[in-house]
């Protein structure tokens, strides 16, 4: 159920960025990739603090070589390329929302625990913590959140990554002070196995994305399910620096948790699915 | 487009070493018999104060008195070694300069001793760059070979200092034309590594016949080529491929100069991949390809990147049995206090298959049973099968799925690793801000005494 929730809005999603200026960008041949950017300060109807530079705004970035002679994320124009009449905000909640539910553990999207409740719950839940993260923002107080690096902090800014040559699918990424999160699509969505003999020119794509937010990390979360998959890329990937990080120890985070509402919508979310690594960027 | 000889000549002098050639390509070393093996009494590992430095933190921690689990798995550290290591490197190889690969383990006191050593160092990553530079290392003895470059680390190695770094893409060249244009290049080439354990070089480096392109890049961009690198991948046990890379990479100085008048390239970059335990017939082989493509007299200087050379024998890990699982008679799951995500994440990055030895079961200390465990039955049959697990309950956590066992573990029992320092404290090192989980017992066998 909570499966089919998600699959659905991705498929809108999808839907509603297929529109022609977009088509028309990816496939031009020296494009090799597109990412949209949101910070999630685009959901405040009329507070908005001033922008401070273009990461502020919601963007298209497109994956280029232009002059420079080397591939780089140009931000192409800033908006996202929605056909008029869709409401802009509706679009980025289900960003948030898809890329938070890549955390949902397993046995929540399917089965008994996929009830139409629990969904809801993991909606509500989402929408009154970015509620939190923005009535701060606009205080201009601190975060108090979990530290930044823990997947379990909500992002500052929200991205879909296209990168037809390597993966089919849309790639879910986060950021928030200096790191970057990255959900890989599963192996069934990489492009036959280009994913493993050029994971060097995919994994620089997100590097240079990330460094372009100002980050200092990226963690990548592969998933699991594809163990062979897995194992190769980590062999391949230790010259480039990547360090695995051990994942979260749950049952010490439900001990430390307060039991509260809160609290157990953030039981139902973990990462076990995933192998977590990280760079530097 | 000028002749290169691409028949290694026929040796057969006081060397010892011949190459046959088979096939008219391959090249083998002939006389490969045990005694040139590295292992042999020469070179003897420390093991009486590897031992003593063992059992003396097991007495102190069982005096202690935790529970199974409460204990840390820690290192022993030999700088002794790390020093005896580099002797033998200046006897094998008195040309070649080596550049510490401290990715391989960036210990501080390792790369202390071997900056101390004059060796220099090979960086992959910012973090290590900082590292190396914190210790007083110039940056002028840094190389950067990172195989994949963003924007900022170019910039980073520019606002550094650090001049050396390799590239395998015309867009990496770019990139560094517009930020530290006055960089000395390295074109990695990509050599044939089906042999190695570690396969690397399929993904990184330049293929012979691609070169051009990345050769007038350099012309058409102004950029200072200081050299041709090449890395045939670690645990190769076919030494061809060595001689061969070595052979390309003299095609790639002859074709800068002749076709694209390129200023002489001044330095060859070997790369890493040297094992000790085939140190003697990888560096026999290098020494006959320098000098069939580089000989002294042509000026070039020549430099490695060698990593678990200097750190793997250095280091010898000792882990607690915290549980156990009996499966059936003589068939257990053994469960340590470190694992893929600690110490030992080996595993996962570099394919290697860590040796258990019993070094502490039923109040006794079994180190020199040097034979306590094995990956097969049939050579050793062994009493207890085990299989041997990290503390995380992982499936990836898995440090060997069999071996067999001289002695039947229980919790609280320790094991050691030996050889256990390539590859291995690097995801726990400073990458940024981390510390080393493990403690690390430092011993210095020459000074102490062996
Ligand atoms: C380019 C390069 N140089 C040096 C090394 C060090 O290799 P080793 O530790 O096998 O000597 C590596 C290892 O992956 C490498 O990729």
């Amino acid at each position: 159920m909570t499966k089919d929730m998600l699959a659905k809005k991705r498929s809108r999603i999808i839907e509603l960025l297929s529109t022609e200026e977009l088509q028309e960008k990816i496939s031009e041949p020296r494009n090799t990739g597109v990412a949209v950017s949101f910070p999630i300060t685009r959901l405040l109807k009329n507070k908005r603090p001033e922008p401070l530079n273009g990461n502020q705004q919601s963007q298209l970035h497109v994956y280029c070589i232009r002059d420079a002679g080397y591939h780089e994320w140009c931000a192409d124009i800033d908006r996202i390329p929605l056909d008029k009449g869709e409401d802009e905000t509706e679009v980025y909640w289900d960003v948030i929302l898809l890329t938070e539910s890549q955390l949902l553990l397993p046995a929540v999207g399917g089965g008994e625990l996929g009830s139409k409740q629990v969904y809801k719950g993991f909606q509500k839940h989402i929408v009154k913590r970015i509620g939190e993260s923005l009535s701060r923002i606009v205080r201009q107080k601190k975060s108090t959140q979990d530290n930044p690096s823990t997947w379990r902090s909500l992002g500052a800014t929200y991205y879909m990554v296209y990168l037809p040559l390597y993966f089919s699918d849309i790639i879910w990424c986060k950021s928030g002070s200096i790191y970057f999160h990255v959900f890989l699509p599963g192996s069934s969505q990489s492009v036959g196995d280009k994913k493993q003999s050029n994971e060097k020119e995919w994994l620089l794509a997100l590097l240079e994305l990330a460094s372009s937010f100002d980050c200092q990390f990226l963690r990548l979360y592969l998933r699991r399910d594809d163990k062979n998959g897995v194992l190769t890329f980590l062999r391949n990937l230790n010259w480039i620096g990547g360090r695995l990080v051990p994942n979260e120890d749950r049952n010490q985070y439900i001990i430390n948790s307060p039991s509260n509402d809160s609290s157990v919508q953030d039981m139902l979310l973990g990462d076990e699915s995933f192998v977590i690594l990280e760079f530097e960027c | 487009m000028t002749e290169v000889e691409l028949t290694p000549r026929l040796r057969n002098d006081s060397t010892s070493l011949k190459f046959s050639l088979d096939g008219g390509e391959k090249i083998t070393v002939s006389e490969q018999s045990e005694h040139v093996r590295n292992n042999d009494a020469s070179h003897e590992q420390a093991h009486k104060l590897i031992f003593e430095s063992l059992k003396r933190r097991i007495e102190a921690i069982n005096g202690e008195t935790c529970e199974p689990g409460d204990e840390n798995s820690f290192f022993i550290c030999d700088i002794g070694e790390v020093e005896r290591l580099h002797r033998n490197w200046c006897e094998q190889l008195p040309r070649v300069q080596p550049f510490y690969a401290v990715k391989c383990n960036p210990d501080t006191r390792v790369l202390e001793k071997l900056s101390a050593l004059k060796v220099n160092f090979d960086c992959a990553s910012k973090a290590e760059i900082e590292k190396v530079l914190s210790l007083g290392v110039s940056p002028d003895r840094i190389i950067y070979a990172n195989p994949c470059k963003a924007s900022s680390f170019v910039r980073y190695a520019a606002r550094s200092n650090v001049l050396k770094s390799t590239f395998d893409n015309v867009e990496e060249l770019y990139k560094i034309k517009r930020f530290h244009p006055k960089s000395e290049l390295f074109l990695r080439i990509a050599t044939d590594d089906s042999t190695a354990q570690c396969r690397l070089s399929t993904k990184y480096g330049c293929e012979l016949e691609n070169v051009d392109k990345l050769l007038s890049a350099v012309k058409e961009l102004d950029l200072n080529l200081a050299g041709v690198s090449f890395h045939v991948g670690s645990g190769a046990s076919d030494f061809t491929t060595l001689y061969k890379a070595v052979r390309d990479a003299r095609i790639v100085f002859d074709k800068a100069a002749n076709e694209y008048k390129l200023p002489e390239l001044k330095t060859l970059d070997v790369g890493g991949g040297f094992q000790f335990e085939s140190f003697k017939e990888s560096t026999a082989v290098l020494r006959a390809a320098l000098d069939d493509f580089f000989p002294v007299e042509t000026g070039v200087n020549i430099i490695a990147e060698p990593g678990r050379y200097f750190a793997a024998t250095a280091f010898t890990l000792a882990a607690n049995v915290i549980a156990k699982r009996s499966l059936k008679n003589h068939e257990a799951m053994l469960y340590i206090n470190d694992g893929v995500y600690g110490n030992m994440n080996c595993i996962l990055f570099d394919h290697q298959a860590p040796t258990p030895r019993t070094l502490y079961h039923n109040s006794q200390f079994h180190y020199f049973d040097f034979e306590s465990s094995s990956r097969d039955t049939t050579l050793h049959p062994r009493k207890e099968k085990v299989s041997i697990w990290g503390p995380t309950c992982d499936g990836l956590d898995c440090i060997t799925t069999e071996h067999y066992m001289e002695h039947d573990l229980i919790p609280g029992d320790w094991l050691y690793f030996p050889n256990l320092g390539a590859y291995t404290s690097s995801a726990a090192t400073p990458f940024n801000g981390f510390e080393q989980v493990a403690e690390i017992i430092y011993i210095n066998s020459l000074k102490d005494g062996i």
